[in-house]
């Protein structure tokens, strides 16, 4: 049964997977005011969480909600993507790989303050380092949402797929650990949801939650629609909670009636399930038809 | 979809299956991506990485226990293994050297990440070094659907005679002072527009002259805004590149072809074409096809944008049927030609 609607914030970042012309104009017009009326606008119409990549605009948006209406913050559930790829490709781009490590050690040397960043820093393994990094993106999001209300940590896609390529569970297994001491979940956020399956059921590894898109077209749903299908059924019945997104194709799918009638076939595997929207009126019309996925 | 695959032959071959032997030379950006697509399409198929940072050899082989990583070139040859391709994936000024090395080891299957090489001559000098191997260039554009119905379309004369194409490509990779690109002496132009100047070789099928030419410095000490007006016969032409356009969050590729009986506009992420009835534009006869259309259910993975993934498994088809890849040295001519044209003849605006 799916528990949560959560609001994605695609559109609050400039992301569209149908266009990018068409989320530069939406980006041009979204004023953090916009944002905001579009937060409440879900709250209402049954969203009780939202999901948020590591990006600049959405540390300014969280900030700001967090001193005009900071009671938003106590309605919703967190789940958080890190890194923010598209950020360090473009550096990536600038200044080379080299360039891109000197300044991501400076950052890291930063919040290697903390405890758990000065034993990592002494123990400078791979695995340590990727958990230090990941705790300096997620630092100044931590000082502003409500800990209990920060369900998951989820690992991009980017990084997700390199993980899977290359066969290196001990990097999942080290996550979990670290943020479930937290009392945090871990999960992964993948386009490759067959391949992802199979490198966590035969490296036997349990993350808590995989987000992965699911839609009428089969968009983004590799390697087929059908075998994107039973492999969120899989992980669901292996007990991992499943987070759909892209349920709309990227605004492709003809309908939300279609949309809702696929996602009632997979209701029973589906944990959560994330839209993003630019517009108030969209956000209260499509969470109120999510709705039914619920009840 | 058929149509816009066909060139690609044997796209559905089940790669998974596949025991390919590939060499990635570079892990930045470029390499990681595409060694992520090889090893999702065909699992353990990267074997080797080879990179000159000692800082990502050691931590490569703490993390990863199935690629060996080297130093060099030369311990890859002298290693005399089987090896079915190596991905040239270093910074753009290394391609042309690792390359030629690559070519008189006399490696079979080599991809360079584009631009294939800084110049014209170097580019002649790989063309003259590669008779015997399949040397394929990293145009991926050319592998976006939207952009290869956008070809179909302008190969069956579906805009009648064409009139005036614009096309562009854009970035906001460099907003800020960088000294980065200086040492090469090109910029924008060479690192992002030889892309459309690929798809406009490819698109008309001949190459454009050059009528003007004229770029800016803004941030880099090389051309970070490049435009200029071609033509090929009755077709004005006009073209621009940037990476200094902060409003884009990553590369795109816009072109606009209007013709004596339509119009279309294509991107790597959607195609929207006009038909005109008796020669006007008329409410009603406009399709738009957007990226959704294109990829469902396919490719089979998915890392970044789509067509990266069908460039790879073209390459791999490539080597699998020893067959010429769509965007061999030979067919990239066009596009250096262009510009070496272009960077002569442009002017400081």
């Amino acid at each position: 049964m799916v528990k949560e609607l959560l609001l994605g914030d695609n559109p609050f970042i400039g992301v569209s997977h149908l266009a990018q012309e068409k989320a530069r104009e939406i980006q041009r017009e979204l004023l953090i005011e916009r944002k905001v009326e579009v937060l409440n606008a879900a709250i209402d119409a049954g969203a009780v969480g939202f999901t948020f990549t590591v990006h600049p605009a959405n540390l300014e948006l969280l900030n700001y909600v967090k001193r005009y209406q900071s009671n938003i913050l106590n309605k919703l559930s967190f789940y958080i993507l890190v890194p923010y790829v598209a950020g360090y490709v473009r550096e990536a781009t600038r200044t080379g790989m080299p360039g891109l490590i000197k300044k991501l050690i400076k950052r890291m040397l930063a919040t290697s303050l903390s405890k758990d960043g000065l034993l990592s820093m002494m123990m400078p393994t791979p695995v340590n380092i990727v958990k230090l990094f990941l705790d300096s993106e997620l630092k100044e999001y931590m000082k502003i949402l409500p800990r209990n209300n920060v369900k998951a940590v989820l690992l991009h896609e980017t990084l997700t797929e390199l993980i899977v390529a290359f066969n290196i569970p001990e990097i999942v297994r080290a996550l979990v650990k670290h943020f479930r001491r937290k009392n945090i979940g871990f999960g992964l956020e993948t386009r490759n949801v067959l391949r992802t399956m199979e490198f966590l059921m035969e490296n036997d590894l349990k993350v808590d939650y995989v987000m992965t898109p699911l839609n009428p077209l089969g968009y983004q749903m590799t390697p087929s629609k059908e075998d994107a299908e039973r492999a969120i059924v899989k992980l669901s019945t292996w007990g991992i909670k499943v987070i759909a997104i892209n349920i709309l194709a990227s605004g492709a799918v003809g309908s939300m009636d279609e949309v809702i009638s696929y996602l009632k076939q997979f209701r029973d595997y589906i944990y959560a399930v994330a839209v993003g929207t630019s517009k108030p009126q969209r956000a209260i019309a499509v969470f109120a038809l999510l709705r039914n996925l619920i009840t | 979809m058929f149509n816009l695959l066909e060139l690609l032959k044997d796209v559905s071959i089940d790669f998974t299956r596949k025991d390919f032997s590939i060499v990635v030379i570079g892990l930045g950006k470029m390499g990681l991506l595409h060694s992520t697509i090889l090893n999702l399409l065909c699992r353990g198929s990267v074997r080797y990485i080879i990179d000159r940072s000692k800082l990502i050899r050691v931590g490569g082989r703490l993390l990863i226990k199935n690629v060996r990583f080297l130093d060099s070139i030369e311990r890859l040859i002298n290693l005399r293994e089987r090896v079915d391709a190596v991905f040239v994936t270093t910074p753009t000024q290394t391609h042309f050297y690792i390359a030629k090395r690559l070519l008189e080891a006399g490696f079979e299957n080599i991809f360079i990440e584009k631009p294939p090489v800084q110049n014209l001559e170097q580019f002649n000098d790989l063309l003259d070094l590669s008779k015997r191997s399949n040397v394929m260039i990293g145009f991926q554009k050319r592998f976006a659907l939207p952009l290869r119905h956008a070809k179909l379309l302008l190969s069956e004369g579906v805009l009648g005679d064409l009139r005036s194409i614009y096309a562009s490509i854009k970035s906001g990779d460099i907003v800020e002072p960088n000294k980065t690109f200086k040492h090469l002496g090109r910029g924008a132009l060479l690192d992002l527009g030889v892309h459309v100047l690929d798809l406009l070789c490819w698109l008309l099928d001949e190459k454009p002259e050059v009528e003007w030419a004229r770029y800016r410095i803004i941030y880099s000490g090389v051309d970070d805004h490049f435009e200029a007006v071609l033509n090929t016969g009755n077709v004005k032409i006009i073209f621009e590149t940037t990476w200094s356009d902060p409003l884009y969050r990553m590369p795109e590729t816009y072109i606009e072809v209007k013709g004596s009986r339509g119009e279309l506009k294509v991107s790597e992420d959607y195609l929207k074409i006009r038909i005109y009835e008796h020669g006007k534009s008329v409410n009603g006869s406009e399709s738009l096809l957007y990226a959704p259309y294109y990829y469902q259910g396919f490719p089979p993975v998915l890392v970044a944008n789509h067509e990266y993934t069908i460039e790879d498994m073209h390459f791999l088809s490539v080597i699998e049927h020893k067959i010429k890849p769509i965007t061999s040295l030979e067919t990239c001519k066009c596009a250096m030609i262009l510009l070496e044209e272009l960077y002569r003849k442009a002017s400081r605006g």
